[in-house]
């Protein structure tokens, strides 16, 4: 008898505490202003985003050099972790902004929330659980990223949001511009004319099959991946693969970690030439070895898209300078003097 | 001695025991007062309190501040600090469970693979979107790894029968079941088709609180609390098993089905917990053993203390990792596993009775 | 309680144990099991208290099929004092005293409880003993708490494993003694696995005589203990007195060379 009342009682405290937690109702609703003008936007996770026009006060987890170059840093009240290129190229005001997040994955709420911002840009790393704080507390939440496919779209919707839509285009047309150049002048190759290349980043004999964005910039540069067929997305490939497959190009990705400056590149360059099982490639033979950051190859990827044609099809691309396009690039657009190194050679 | 004295060396051991209980319970609740007094936000002490007593006492008419503050305090620190007590508690409540009935002071919920089922389950969840249930929409993971810690548990508990449900078979079913489902997360990792996927899986696996909010711990709190509750009662089966299984059937006690149960309940409440938090380690490990160095090894005073122990370690280690480096975290996974070195090293070097002879 | 074995037998895997073993236990008896090593004495007593199921055979206690009564309620009638004794986890003398108390405590310990403990320490002398931890006392200590959690459960039979093996004279009379007092002050039957033929013969009531499993000899001590007897069983030839206590002293002589069989040890 007794243990059933223990039970019992088990039972009905854990209801107690459960009809009290609804009761108190520990939500605060965030009282609704007089109404704005809202433009509503899909992000890249299939929400309609309402968001109140004018934004007065962003947070930018994400996409921080998007809304400097469409003009609207000074909107900014918060931001998270910056590479050294991108700050590099962002007026130092950006610097002194508070960092709320290392990444979408860490944000601090208390932080965010306390900026009172009215729009909050973050990618796929954010969970669910902290998008629906933000938005429980009257804050849209655009979950979206700069890569394709979403790239074009999401600068059209910050460009539509911002009032900057002149702006937006013009950065995507300028991107378009070079992407067309490159397809347009490759467009006639045939395969034969493609060079084979082993495409390699992060650790030794680390590559990319095809689905992945890196396979679609090798072939976009009129290139051919030995890789391509893998059944693994990031493959590890066996050294007697890639030597048996011979490529006419070895291209590896760098990233900060590697080093910025030139020596570094050079060193990474030097230790694949020095590889045995490269030796008697043709990519070694013909010192077609080439360094290239991510930087380039990812983030501004027009640019990167430039590095690699040239690099494969030098004939085709005499006219182009990729560090001179760079360079122009971002005094265009983002005012500022570029510096560093980004290919090698 | 004569039997009035030796009656009341129980009833003093007794009161101290509880007095002990009692006396970290009261500095769990100081913990708590200074969790929410703290944070990267600008609410402190004075704006956390006119917080709480506006809405525990709304005949008093209190202001409770600005809307931000509100929601600083109720629906970012405040969840935080009871998902906190409530995982720290359950995992600690857990482990005293399965050192009981498995006759071990070294082992813990994670023994039965659990950790790296619900690490698989989650990976799968986050890497290839595959899912076994969704029941709420953005609890994939959750779901996922919870479910397959349950299929851990009987996974092992199949295989420790083959032999007989004891101790040993168990803990031996529990290593295979690990490395099984580890072997299948490293394989995930390596197959899955984004990168930023592989490290969602190991950000997953690290073990934080920082997703608390009110939904998420009133889907955990009954399992918890059920589960911890059944626990409690079989303190003096757990008592009784330490004295060997022979002994333990003599006195009336089916240790093996003891075992069992204890065994599920344990994982439950533990599968539950890290299914939203990751993996939190060693809190099931040092609470128990802590507890038992103040109180003893009567079940029935170890298993809340190891509860109130649980709920004030995981508490000050969450504080702790959200303020130190702020705005950024430490996941407090990391500093779990870091209070269990010097721990360990210490038990090493000591030779006191207090643990295992 | 009157204890009634019918037909037990017991294997592990294929080795058989205990082969339909008879025997009967009366009120207030003191019955001795003796045997060689891996005659099946232990696997005896386990199999009374369901600490084993037997393959076949029933144990009856007052008629009633021991398979048929719960383990918590059994608990209540036979306490079992193993040959030796751990504990994983530290307790101090009371509460592994106490934990004889648990087939009648469903949580709070009761002020009768405490009661029981506390005569039964008294009883035993090892009253100064209370708060010590059981882990820290010698083995003639030890093996006296364990005799007092078994009478803590306050049953009617006891059964004891060897419960001298590891005492030095003195205490060995002691504890026997208690034991037979017991059965004559209470309501207790006793059951003792004996390795030492001249204690068992001196404190028992009646004797059964184990090898390879199977009941030798059963009776009183004058009429187990026989030179043919001893010799049969144990291989050894001995020499059959009777002690100033009017009770049977074995002397040992000589193992028996050839013709006989060694018992392996099993268990």
């Amino acid at each position: 008898m007794r243990k059933r009342t223990v039970v019992l009682s088990a039972i009905i405290i854990v209801l107690v505490i459960v009809a009290l937690a609804y009761t108190i109702n520990l939500y605060v609703p965030f009282e609704t202003a007089p109404q704005k003008e809202t433009i509503t936007i899909v992000d890249n996770t299939g929400v309609y985003v309402e968001v109140e026009v004018p934004v007065e006060r962003i947070i930018s987890i994400m996409a921080t050099e998007i809304i400097c170059l469409l003009g609207h840093e000074d909107k900014i009240v918060g931001r998270s972790l910056l590479s050294a290129d991108v700050e590099a190229i962002l007026p130092p005001s950006i610097l002194d902004l508070p960092v709320v997040a290392e990444s979408s994955f860490s944000p601090n709420m208390e932080l965010i929330l306390e900026l009172e911002p009215d729009l909050v840009l973050v990618d796929e790393g954010l969970s669910s659980e902290n998008r629906k704080t933000m938005e429980d507390a009257g804050i849209p939440v655009i979950n979206d990223m700069l890569m394709e496919p979403r790239r074009k779209i999401f600068i059209k919707n910050l460009g539509l949001i911002l009032g900057a839509e002149e702006k937006a285009n013009e950065f995507i047309d300028y991107e378009e511009y070079y992407e067309n150049l490159v397809k347009e002048r490759i467009e006639n190759l045939t395969t034969s004319e493609k060079p084979s290349v082993y495409f390699e980043w992060y650790m030794s004999w680390f590559s990319a099959s095809a689905g992945s964005e890196f396979h679609d910039m090798l072939v976009d540069a009129g290139g051919i991946n030995i890789a391509a067929g893998e059944p693994v997305l990031y493959p590890t490939l066996s050294p007697e693969y890639v030597a048996d497959e011979n490529p006419d190009f070895i291209i590896r990705m760098s990233t900060y970690l590697d080093g910025e400056d030139l020596a570094a590149f050079q060193t990474l360059r030097d230790e694949i030439l020095s590889r045995p099982a490269l030796s008697e490639s043709k990519a070694v033979k013909e010192g077609k070895v080439c360094v290239i950051k991510n930087t380039v190859l990812v983030d501004r990827r027009p640019i990167g898209l430039l590095y690699l044609a040239k690099w494969f099809h030098p004939s085709l691309f005499e006219d182009i300078d990729p560090a001179a396009v760079h360079e122009q690039m971002i005094q265009q657009f983002f005012g500022a003097d570029l510096e560093g190194v980004f290919a090698y050679p | 001695m004569n039997t009035t004295e030796v009656k009341r060396l129980y009833t003093e051991a007794k009161a101290r025991k509880v007095l002990a209980i009692l006396s970290i319970f009261v500095v769990l609740l100081i913990a708590v007062v200074i969790s929410i007094s703290l944070g990267a936000g600008s609410p402190r002490f004075a704006e956390a309190m006119q917080v709480i007593f506006s809405k525990l006492f709304p005949f008093l008419e209190i202001d409770p501040g600005s809307k931000i503050t509100q929601v600083i305090i109720l629906d970012i620190r405040l969840p935080r600090i009871v998902l906190a007590i409530m995982a720290g508690a359950g995992l600690a409540v857990s482990g005293a469970t399965l050192q009981g009935v498995l006759r071990n002071p070294l082992v813990s919920p994670f023994i039965l693979g659990i950790s790296s089922a619900a690490g698989f389950g989650a990976a799968l969840a986050i890497a290839l979107g595959v899912g076994i249930l969704m029941p709420f929409k953005g609890y994939l993971e959750v779901f996922n790894a919870f479910i397959f810690s349950v299929i851990a548990v009987f996974m092992v508990y199949g295989i420790a029968r083959i032999r007989g449900i004891t101790p040993e078979s168990v803990i031996l079913a529990g290593v295979a079941i690990n490395y099984i489902f580890s072997a299948m997360l490293a394989l995930i990792q390596y197959i899955a088709p984004e990168h930023t996927a592989v490290r969602a899986v190991v950000y997953w696996l690290l073990g934080r609180l920082s997703n608390a909010n009110w939904e998420t711990i009133l889907l955990i709190l009954p399992i918890v609390l059920v589960a911890t509750v059944l626990m409690m009662r079989h303190s003096w089966d757990m008592n009784v098993m330490s004295l060997g299984e022979e002994v333990a059937i003599s006195l009336g006690v089916n240790s093996r089905r003891v075992l069992a149960i204890c065994m599920a309940l344990g994982a439950l409440a533990t599968a539950s917990i890290i299914s939203f938090t990751g993996v939190i380690g060693f809190i099931c490990l040092v609470s128990p053993h802590i507890a038992r160095m103040m109180i003893g090894s009567d079940h029935r005073f170890l298993l809340p203390c190891s509860i109130v122990l649980g709920a004030l370690l995981l508490l000050c280690s969450d504080t702790f990792a959200r303020l130190v480096i702020m705005p950024s975290e430490i996941p407090v996974g990391i500093l779990t596993s870091l209070i269990g070195v010097p721990f360990f090293v210490y038990l090493l070097l000591s030779r006191r009775r207090l643990f295992w002879h | 309680m009157k204890l009634v074995i019918n037909g037990l037998s017991f294997s592990y895997n294929s080795i058989a144990a205990l082969k339909d073993v008879e025997l009967e236990l009366g009120l207030n008896e003191v019955l001795s099991i003796v045997g060689p090593n891996g005659s099946g004495k232990t696997t005896l007593l386990k199999c009374i208290d369901r600490i084993l199921k037997p393959n076949q055979g029933a144990v009856l206690i007052d008629g009633r099929d021991a398979a048929n009564i719960g383990l918590d309620e059994l608990a209540k009638i036979i306490g079992y004092v193993p040959q030796s004794s751990t504990s994983t986890f530290p307790y101090t003398v009371f509460d592994v005293v106490l934990m004889g108390r648990k087939p009648y405590i469903r949580w709070s310990v009761s002020e009768r409880d405490k009661e029981i403990i506390a005569e039964i320490l008294k009883f035993l002398g090892i009253s100064e003993l209370a708060a010590r931890y059981f882990n820290e006392l010698s083995g003639g200590e030890q093996q006296k708490v364990i005799v007092a959690r078994a009478l803590a459960q306050q049953p009617q039979i006891l059964l004891l494993d060897e419960p001298t093996s590891n005492l030095d004279i003195k205490h060995q009379l002691e504890v026997l003694s208690i034991i037979k007092g017991l059965t004559q002050s209470r309501q207790l039957s006793v059951i003792m696995a004996m390795h030492d033929l001249n204690l068992a013969s001196r404190f028992s009531d009646k004797m059964a005589m184990l090898k390879h499993g199977c009941i030798f000899a059963v009776g009183t001590p004058k009429s187990v203990l026989t030179e043919e007897n001893i010799e049969s069983v144990y291989g050894v030839k001995s020499h059959v007195t009777n002690s100033v206590l009017d009770r049977p002293q074995v002397t040992p002589i000589a193992p028996i060379a050839t013709g006989v069989e060694n018992s392996e040890e099993s268990k």
